[in-house]
């Protein structure tokens, strides 16, 4: 594996002169042509682009600084973001010929603050999938087991960073997306309050729930990208329309700091060693931990794929053949439509769109998307509850480690309760980190998650910083 | 041409429930959620971007402007509007359609329950609701192929919905009349139907009189004139009371206004049964209003046409000519200059309305082209009140305004047409006239003073009617009592 | 009824082509995830997550993008997008 150091300990070395954008560029691409073949993290390459900016940088003396926070840093990008004059495939088929026209907003930050774009990661049709298992071009390999999944659907960005391949990537997380890849490749995932990442040129899976996210090494490395693509932007009017807040991270955990475990996901779990793996770090520390009950996460995945799907049956509905993208020409035009995207789409993006349009449909609206949505306000409210008596809740990332590829992919109920654990936080909207327990089970990487009420983006970066360390 | 405008005798049995919608397009430089310019007519796909186009990520951004136009029509229309609005996804395929869906709102519109009352009819219909959306594409057919443009995709629409208040195709045609006028008089929408600013759909039922139920539905698309929808409405409601008379059920239909057979084409059942999938637009937040906000767009209203009707009425002009004021912004905009020039409610009117109006229809031209500047026509006014003029030879001297374009003054004294009081003038023409006519001094003297008129007409006559009429007459009775 | 029995209108009204095969294959599917799904009804729940901040609003001042639609499609007409006739 990799010996590239953390994005953080790279600007230091760049700002002191003891490494060059041009060696990181060169280190990056070593890593690349040694597990690309195997693991499949990126789409979409652009090495000579990245060799020319890197030279460049160097060439101009541009250091990371306060200007340019990420001046010579190779960052992936998963599919699902707009790069201007680049492929942006999402993985599928129903995108083939389309060239983005434009820069999200996120993409747009990283350039401003000197970050190299590397290339374009894999991931699941649509950002829809945890095994990212569901990609036109092909599964993503977990670099530290390739029998087993990188996770989804953001894989290639975790994939890409665990073997080195970027020094950070930005992911996408809908319903755990983000921290559940993290997680099943041993690095950092970090989910903002919604609303505190633009969206804008991510493409929508689900509105209401996605964010972009920094996929790292460290907390420090992802405290360090949040802090570049975060804050309003009048493009994107869900945005939070204030600056987010300045971050301190230090070692030491605040003394009494309450932490509480949600009952019910440990409870659920099958397996102890995931549960010991999580909890002890913070049976030796300093901090207060406490059992807090959150009884409705048990049904998250099913609120959460509702509204979902729901708003994903919406979202695809662009995906039409008329003007970009994929087209099927039938005499009719009805037919064009259903045969462009019948056969553009895959099996899950299928399954979703037709069960979200179902939920949405006169005379079953109200039983089901209806239904999710008050769930949704139920579930915030109890969060709300119990972050009266904590500052963060813990639980396991997901229930199990990186499981084997063609494992539940023959059952999509399966994979859907794979997110049982990340798709509270979204559905209630609040931040939520993913950070590598200390212990492996089975020799494979296990997920702390920590939850803080929302907008405390900065407090929970703070207080993931110190866990990290214990 | 069938005689389309009167109902079968025995239909008086029936009442025709009509209700209205009009999309009405807003008056903003840019699209309701990117930043296109608005400009309909530029070469296709050329005034469009990402947004507009459906590209994949891109995001909506609610125009101020179309909200700002949206509370001022709600406001003149006495709706309600809500402090709180939400934006709504509306579901269906059709490739003038980028992404599928139209944003719009549906569960809390920006205002409701207002009223418009119908000049001249003694009647209120009430408003249900307003609410703002973007229009969608351009689709040009032919047989081998159709072709989109995105170029009016995404121009703000307001969609102001009546409740289904009205009865008749004259009611129906008053509505639309005096809706367009508010929409202008507000600067909310140029509200031209033949340029599609200003769409309506009705949906028409009937059912036999005295029933309180509502018959079924027919909904009627494409109609894009005045004329459209009056023909429209009639054939449908004349269709149904067929059938009910016929025994016949009458199912939901949608129809299309076919504008070259100038008639109604139903839409496949498919078509009809929509299922729109109507929920919260996740990319927009709720439209959360200020109370001040409101207050000021209320306070900046203009008049509107029925106060303003109302009002000249009630400065003595005649219904039909503050119809007229209140229908044609121009020829407001003329008389209140004439106003301010200094000429009376009715010397404005008899000029403006009457005479110059008049000189205008009969040479088919339109205000526009009227060459006499508001300036020269209250000058030819003053003229004539200073007794410069007298009114046949005011009428002359407008006429010839209106020829040449010439000032009132300088083509006075061109044509010659100024008032002659001259006394030597009067007495030599009053002479001669009494000399030609013997009878009438005679019967004059017999007590017949009215045969002055006769006289006074034939001095006119001499003087091409040019002389002062009250020195004409002086010089008359003072010549015939000479004569005695 | 049951999703599955309703997959055919989902799939018309989606715009989705399913083989016969995928028909069944799915609607077995869609029975037991909706099922699932169903489960949140018993909960009887109420509320409305709110987002907590208002729509902003954009001034209302042209911008010209000059997009090319060239780079889109390749389905033109004299820079219109063509498609199959509509009303033939």
């Amino acid at each position: 594996m990799s010996k590239l150091p953390s994005l953080s300990a790279l600007a230091l070395l760049l700002d002191h002169g003891e490494y060059t954008a041009t060696r990181i560029v060169d280190e990056i691409e070593a890593n690349i042509a040694a597990n690309e073949p195997q693991t499949n993290a990126y789409i979409n390459l652009f090495i000579e682009e990245a060799e020319a900016k890197a030279r460049r940088l160097d060439t101009e003396g541009v250091r990371p600084g306060e200007d340019k926070p990420l001046a010579g840093i190779p960052i992936a990008i998963k599919d699902n973001i707009c790069v201007a004059d680049k492929p942006c495939t999402c993985a599928s088929k129903i995108l083939e010929g389309f060239v983005a026209s434009y820069d999200a907003t996120v993409v747009k930050r990283l350039k401003e603050a000197g970050a190299i774009i590397v290339g374009k990661t894999n991931l699941d049709e649509f950002a829809m999938g945890s095994s990212n298992e569901n990609s036109a071009y092909g599964p993503v390999r977990n670099p530290l087991d390739p029998e087993r999944v990188a996770g989804g659907s953001s894989g290639g960005s975790a994939a890409a960073v665990a073997y080195g391949g970027a020094v950070a990537a930005l992911g996408s997380d809908t319903g755990g997306s983000a921290r559940q890849p993290a997680a099943f490749c041993g690095l950092v995932g970090f989910r903002p309050s919604y609303g505190r990442v633009s969206r804008y040129g991510l493409v929508a899976f689900a509105s209401s729930l996605d964010q972009v996210c920094p996929i790292t090494r460290t907390v420090e490395d992802a405290a360090l990208v949040y802090s570049v693509i975060a804050g309003p932007d009048p493009d994107d009017s869900t945005t939070y329309p204030s600056e987010p807040d300045e971050m301190d991270l230090t070692d030491e955990i605040k003394e009494g700091t309450k932490v509480g475990y949600i009952k019910e996901c440990f409870d659920d779990l099958e397996d102890e060693r995931v549960s010991d793996a999580v909890l002890r770090p913070f049976r030796d520390a300093r901090v207060e931990l406490v059992e807090v009950s959150v009884p409705l996460v048990r049904l998250s995945v099913a609120g959460y794929q509702l509204v979902a799907m729901a708003e994903a049956s919406s979202n695809l509905a662009r995906y039409d053949g008329i003007r970009y993208g994929r087209r099927v020409e039938r005499l009719g035009l009805k037919e064009t439509y259903a045969v462009t995207r019948g056969s553009g789409f895959g099996d899950e993006v299928t399954r979703r769109i037709l069960i979200g349009t179902f939920g949405l449909s006169a005379g079953y609206i109200d039983a089901y998307y209806n239904t999710a949505l008050r769930y949704r306000a139920a579930l915030a409210a109890e969060f709300e509850e119990a972050f009266k008596k904590v500052e963060f809740l813990l639980s396991p990332t997901a229930p199990t480690p990186a499981f084997k590829l063609g494992e539940k992919i023959a059952d999509p109920l399966a994979m859907y309760l794979s997110d049982i654990f990340t798709a509270p936080a979204a559905l209630a909207a609040l931040p939520a980190i993913s950070i590598p327990a200390p212990d492996k089970v089975d020799g494979l990487p296990v997920g702390i998650q920590l939850t803080a009420p929302r907008w405390q983006d900065a407090k929970l970066l703070e207080f993931a910083h110190a866990v990290e360390r214990l | 041409m069938q005689n389309s405008w009167s109902l079968p005798m025995q239909s008086k049995d029936y009442e025709i429930i009509i209700g209205l919608e009009v999309h009405a397009q807003l008056a903003t430089r840019s699209k309701m959620f990117c930043r296109c310019a608005v400009d309909v007519n530029a070469p296709p796909n050329t005034k469009v971007c990402p947004i507009c186009l459906g590209l994949p990520g891109v995001l909506p951004q609610a125009n101020d402007q179309a909200i700002k136009l949206g509370i001022r029509a709600a406001l003149a229309l006495g709706c309600e509007v809500n402090l709180e609005s939400s934006w709504a996804r509306k579901h269906y395929f059709s490739p003038d359609l980028p992404k599928g869906y139209q944003i719009t709102q549906y569960e809390r519109p920006l205002a409701e329950h207002g009223e418009l009352e119908l000049p001249g009819m003694d009647k209120k219909v009430r408003i249900r609701r307003l609410h703002l959306e973007e229009d969608a594409g351009k689709l040009v057919h032919s047989t081998r192929e159709t072709l989109v443009d995105f170029n009016r995709c995404g121009v703000p629409l307001a969609e102001i919905v009546t409740e289904p208040d009205i009865r008749s195709v004259e009611e129906a045609d008053a509505y639309l009349k005096e809706l367009r006028l508010v929409l202008r008089a507000l600067g909310v929408s140029d509200a031209e139907m033949e340029r599609g600013h200003f769409r309506c759909e009705p949906n028409i039922s009937v059912r036999p009189k005295g029933e309180e139920e509502l018959g079924v539905r027919s909904e009627i698309k494409n109609l894009n004139s005045f004329k459209a929808v009056r023909e429209g409405i009639q054939r449908a409601a004349k269709d149904q009371i067929e059938w009910l008379k016929q025994g016949k059920e009458i199912v939901q239909t949608t129809y299309l206004w076919d504008e070259k057979l100038r008639e109604l084409r139903p839409m496949r059942v498919k078509e009809t049964a929509a299922d729109y999938r109507y929920f919260p637009e996740p990319d927009l937040p709720p439209l959360i209003l200020d109370e001040s906000e409101i207050d000021e767009i209320k306070a900046s209203l203009p008049e509107l046409p029925a106060a303003k009707r109302k009002r000249l009425i009630g400065a003595d002009l005649s219904e039909q000519d503050a119809e007229v004021l209140a229908a044609e912004p121009r020829w407001e905009e003329y008389f209140t200059g004439l106003l301010d020039a200094g000429a009376s409610i009715k010397e404005a009117s008899t000029w403006l309305l009457n005479e110059a109006r008049g000189i205008l229809a009969e040479r088919k031209e339109t205000l526009a082209e009227f060459k006499v500047p508001i300036e020269e026509l209250a000058s030819l006014i003053k003229l004539l009140r200073n007794g410069k003029l007298t009114r046949p030879a005011a009428k002359e001297l407008l006429t010839a305004m209106a020829d040449k374009g010439k000032g009132a003054a300088e083509l006075m004294k061109e044509l010659d047409l100024e008032i002659v009081s001259d006394e030597n003038l009067l007495e030599d023409t009053a002479r001669n006239v009494i000399a030609e006519n013997p009878d009438a001094c005679e019967r004059y003297h017999k007590g017949k003073t009215n045969v002055i008129g006769f006289l006074l007409g034939r001095c006119m006559e001499k003087l091409r009617g040019k002389a002062d009429p009250k020195a004409a007459r002086e010089m008359l009775m003072k010549l015939l009592s000479e004569g005695k | 009824m049951t999703l599955g029995a309703e997959i055919v209108k989902v799939a018309d009204l989606a715009r989705l082509e399913l083989t016969a095969q995928e028909q069944k294959r799915f609607g077995a599917e869609f029975e037991k995830i909706v099922a699932y799904f169903a489960e949140l009804q018993r909960l009887k729940l109420e509320g409305e997550l709110l987002l907590g901040y208002p729509c902003p609003r954009t001034p209302d001042e042209p911008r010209d993008y000059a997009i090319e639609v060239e780079r889109l499609s390749k389905h033109l007409k004299d820079g219109y997008f063509k498609i199959p006739p509509l009303l033939a």
